[in-house]
C-alpha cells in the first residue's frame, strides 16, 4: 500500500516523460504501468487475505485446543472415579467388605455375607408349626379312624335320607344309635335326621325318647324350636288315642255295624272337655281325624270322608300331614279322581311321607275311574322302583303285575308277582293278585298254594278271586273293583 | 391390597409359616441366599421369605411347585377327619371337635398359603421356557400353570375368599 502511494506521488514526472514519447509509447507505458498497479494489488490482496485466514485459524485452533484439554481432563477425572469406586464398592449386607463380583456385575454382597445367606437356620416357628400340624393331622386322623365303621354306616344312612328312602335311612340310623348312649361321641346329624325320620312317618314314641336322651347333653337338639315340641307332641297324641279308645274302641273293633252319629258325639265331647285329668291338652287334629276313620268304616261316601279330611287340614296348619295326606291319595284314588290323587300324592312326596303302599294306592286311580290308563300305571310302578330299588314295601311289582294284567300279558304279570312275594312279602293284596295271576296263565297250582296260604293263617282267598275263577266275574270287573280284593 | 393380603396372611399364620420353612429349605438345597427370613410383615412378601432368584429351571420350579404340593397333602390329611367329623356327620365328642376345628383351621390356613410369589411364578415361567431342557418344559408344564395362576389369585387374596365360600358351604350343606 505504501508502494502504491508512492507512485502515486511521482505521477507528475511520468507525465513530462509522456509528452516527450510518441503516442504509441505513451500507450504501452501506461498498459504496463497498469499491469504493475494491477499486481500489486493482487500481492496486497492475497497477503491481507493471507493475515486474515492465519487469524482466523489461529483462533479455532486455540479454542479446539482448550476443549480438547478440558475433555482430557473430565475423562482423566471420570476414570479416575470410576476406578476408585469399583475399588470402593462395599457389601449393602455387612457394609465392610467389597461386593463379590464373580456372582454378576452389580452384584450387592461380599462372600462372606453370601455364605452367611445361604447357611440362614430355618426359620424356627415353621420347624414348631410344622410338627404341630403333623400331630393335629394324626390325631384328627386317629379320632376318624376310631369310627371309620360309624362313618360308613351313616354315609350309607344319609345317602337313603337324601334319596328319601326313608325306611332304609331310618333303619340304618336305629342300627348306629342303638348302641350308643348320650355321652358317647355320637353323631348329632344321624340324631337329628332320625327325629325328623321319625316326626314325619308318626313314631312320635321314637322321635320323643331321641330328644329327651340327647336333648339335656346336646343344647343343638333342644335349641330346635320343633324338636322341643316333640315330647308335648307326643303326650298329647298319647291322651287322645287313649281317651279315643276309651270313647270308641269297643264299638269300632267289635267289627260290627255302629252308629256313627252316636260314636262321633263321643269324640266331640273329647273336644269340647280339652284336656284330660292330667290336665294334658287333647289334640284336635288327632280327634277330628278319628272322626274321619269312623266314617270311612262306616263306608260314607268319598265326597263326606274328603270333607272331614280337609277339616283336618285346616285345623292341623300342615304339621302333622303323615296323618291324613295319605288318605287323601286313597280316598281320591277309590273315586277315580287320578288328578287330585296326584296332588296329594305329590304332597306327600314333598313332606317325604313315604307309606310302603302309597304308590300302589295312587296308581289305582288310573284303573278305579272311566278310562283305564296303563301307561300311567307303569310310570307310578317305574318312580317306585327308582325310590326304593331293593324295598319291598312299595310294591312296585305289584303295580307292574296289576299294569300287565290289564295288557292282558299274564306270563310278565306271574314274573313281577313272583319276584314280590319270592322276596317273603305275603301281604294280603300280593297274595290275591299272585292267585288271580296264576289263575290267568292257568297255573293251577300257584292258586291252590296261595288257598293254602290263607287258610294256614285262618283266613281265605278273595271273593272276588273266586268269582273269577268260578267265571261270574271278568278279569277287568276284578281289576277296576274298588271294594275288591286288589 | 397388601394390607389386606397381610391380615389374611396373619389370620392364616400357621400355613404361612410352614410355606416359609419349605421355601427357605429350597433356598439352602438350592445353595440360594436367604436375604429376609421374617415371615410376618405388612407388605406383599408377607408369608414368603426374601430370597434370590433361583438360578436354575428345576431350582425355580421346586420354590413355586414343592410347598404348594406338600401343603396340599398336609392340608388334605388336616381336613379329612374335620370334614367327615364335623361337618358331615356332626361327632358329638368335646375332644374330637376341638381337634378337628383346629385342624380345619391348619388346613384352611394351608391350602390359602399354598402359591408362590408372582416373582417367583415369573422367575419359574422365564427359567423352565427359556432355558429348561424339552424334558422340564414338558414335566413341569402342570405343575407350572397352576403356580402361576396360583400365585395371581394369592396376590388377590382369591384363595383366602375361595377357602372361606367352602367353609361356608360345608357348615350349611353338610
Amino acid at each position: 500500500m505504501d508502494d502504491f502511494e508512492n507512485k502515486d506521488l511521482q505521477s507528475p514526472e511520468n507525465e513530462a516523460d509522456s509528452q516527450a514519447k510518441s503516442p504509441t509509447q505513451v500507450e504501452d507505458d501506461l498498459v504496463k504501468e497498469l499491469e504493475g498497479i494491477r499486481e500489486l494489488l493482487q500481492n496486497e490482496l492475497d497477503s491481507e487475505k493471507a493475515e486474515a485466514v492465519t487469524d482466523a485459524n489461529a483462533e479455532a485452533f486455540g479454542n479446539e485446543g482448550e476443549l480438547i484439554q478440558e475433555l482430557d481432563e473430565i475423562e482423566h477425572t471420570e476414570d479416575g472415579e470410576e476406578l476408585e469406586e469399583e475399588e470402593k464398592r462395599i457389601c449393602e449386607c455387612c457394609g465392610e467388605n467389597e461386593c463379590d463380583d464373580s456372582f454378576g456385575e452389580d452384584y450387592p454382597y461380599c462372600t462372606e455375607c453370601r455364605k452367611l445367606m445361604t447357611a440362614s437356620p430355618v426359620h424356627f416357628g415353621g420347624i414348631v408349626m410344622f410338627v404341630v400340624m403333623l400331630v393335629v393331622a394324626g390325631a384328627a386322623l386317629f379320632f376318624c379312624s376310631e369310627n371309620a365303621d360309624d362313618y360308613t354306616k351313616l354315609l350309607s344312612a344319609q345317602t337313603a335320607y337324601s334319596e328319601k328312602r326313608l325306611v332304609d335311612a331310618a333303619s340304618t340310623y336305629s342300627s348306629y344309635i342303638q348302641n350308643k348312649t348320650a355321652d358317647d361321641d355320637v353323631s348329632l346329624k344321624a340324631v337329628r335326621n332320625l327325629i325328623e325320620i321319625f316326626s314325619v312317618m308318626g313314631y312320635y314314641n321314637d322321635a320323643a325318647n331321641l330328644v329327651e336322651t340327647y336333648g339335656e347333653k346336646h343344647a343343638s337338639i333342644m335349641n330346635n324350636e320343633k324338636y322341643a315340641k316333640i315330647p308335648e307332641i307326643y303326650a298329647s297324641f298319647l291322651a287322645t288315642s287313649s281317651a279315643v279308645n276309651d270313647a270308641i274302641g269297643e264299638a269300632v273293633n267289635s267289627g260290627k255295624k255302629f252308629d256313627y252319629d252316636k260314636e262321633a258325639a263321643k269324640l266331640d265331647k273329647l273336644l269340647k272337655e280339652e284336656k284330660n285329668e292330667e290336665g294334658t291338652p287333647y289334640s284336635p287334629v288327632f280327634l277330628e281325624y278319628y272322626k274321619y276313620v269312623l266314617m270311612s268304616l262306616a263306608n260314607f261316601e268319598e265326597s263326606k270322608q274328603i270333607e272331614q279330611l280337609l277339616k283336618v287340614k285346616e285345623i292341623d296348619k300342615g304339621e302333622n300331614g303323615w296323618i291324613y295326606l295319605p288318605n287323601f291319595v286313597n280316598v281320591y284314588s277309590k273315586m277315580g279322581d287320578a288328578e287330585n290323587a296326584g296332588i296329594y300324592f305329590e304332597e306327600c312326596m314333598k313332606l317325604n311321607i313315604q307309606e310302603s303302599d302309597l304308590y300302589m294306592v295312587y296308581a289305582n286311580a288310573y284303573r278305579f275311574g272311566k278310562e283305564i290308563d296303563v301307561d300311567k300305571i307303569v310310570e307310578i310302578a317305574d318312580r317306585a322302583k327308582e325310590s326304593w330299588p331293593s324295598s319291598a314295601p312299595a310294591g312296585y311289582q305289584q303295580i307292574y303285575a296289576v299294569a300287565y294284567l290289564l295288557k292282558g300279558d299274564g306270563e310278565n304279570a306271574m314274573k313281577a308277582i313272583e319276584e314280590f312275594v319270592g322276596n317273603g312279602t305275603y301281604t294280603v293284596t300280593a297274595c290275591n293278585l299272585y292267585a288271580l295271576c296264576s289263575l290267568y296263565v292257568k297255573d293251577n297250582e300257584g292258586y291252590e298254594k296261595m288257598v293254602e296260604l290263607f287258610k294256614n293263617s285262618g283266613s281265605s282267598i278273595g271273593s272276588t278271586i273266586e268269582k273269577y275263577k268260578n267265571g261270574k266275574m271278568t278279569l277287568e270287573e276284578v281289576l277296576t273293583d274298588k271294594g275288591g280284593d286288589i | 391390597m397388601s394390607a389386606i393380603y397381610a391380615i389374611t396372611r396373619f389370620l392364616t399364620f400357621p400355613g404361612a409359616a410352614v410355606r416359609a420353612m419349605w421355601e427357605h429349605m429350597i433356598c439352602k438345597i438350592g445353595g440360594v441366599p436367604v436375604e429376609d427370613n421374617r415371615t410376618f410383615r405388612f407388605d406383599e412378601m408377607c408369608s414368603h421369605i426374601e430370597h434370590e432368584l433361583m438360578p436354575k429351571a428345576g431350582n425355580a420350579f421346586a420354590i413355586g411347585f414343592v410347598p404348594a404340593f406338600f401343603n396340599g397333602i398336609l392340608a388334605f390329611l388336616l381336613a379329612l377327619g374335620p370334614v367327615l367329623g364335623l361337618f358331615a356327620f356332626e361327632m358329638s365328642g368335646t375332644v374330637s371337635r376341638i381337634v378337628y376345628i383346629v385342624a380345619y383351621w391348619f388346613a384352611f390356613s394351608l391350602y390359602v398359603n399354598s402359591y408362590p410369589t408372582i416373582e417367583d411364578a415369573l422367575n419359574m415361567k422365564e427359567k423352565v421356557y427359556k432355558h429348561g431342557n424339552i424334558a422340564q418344559k414338558i414335566f413341569y408344564t402342570p405343575g407350572f400353570i397352576g403356580c402361576y395362576i396360583g400365585a395371581y389369585l394369592e396376590k388377590y387374596c382369591v384363595t383366602f375368599l375361595f377357602a372361606a365360600a367352602v367353609l361356608v358351604v360345608f357348615i350349611i350343606k353338610l
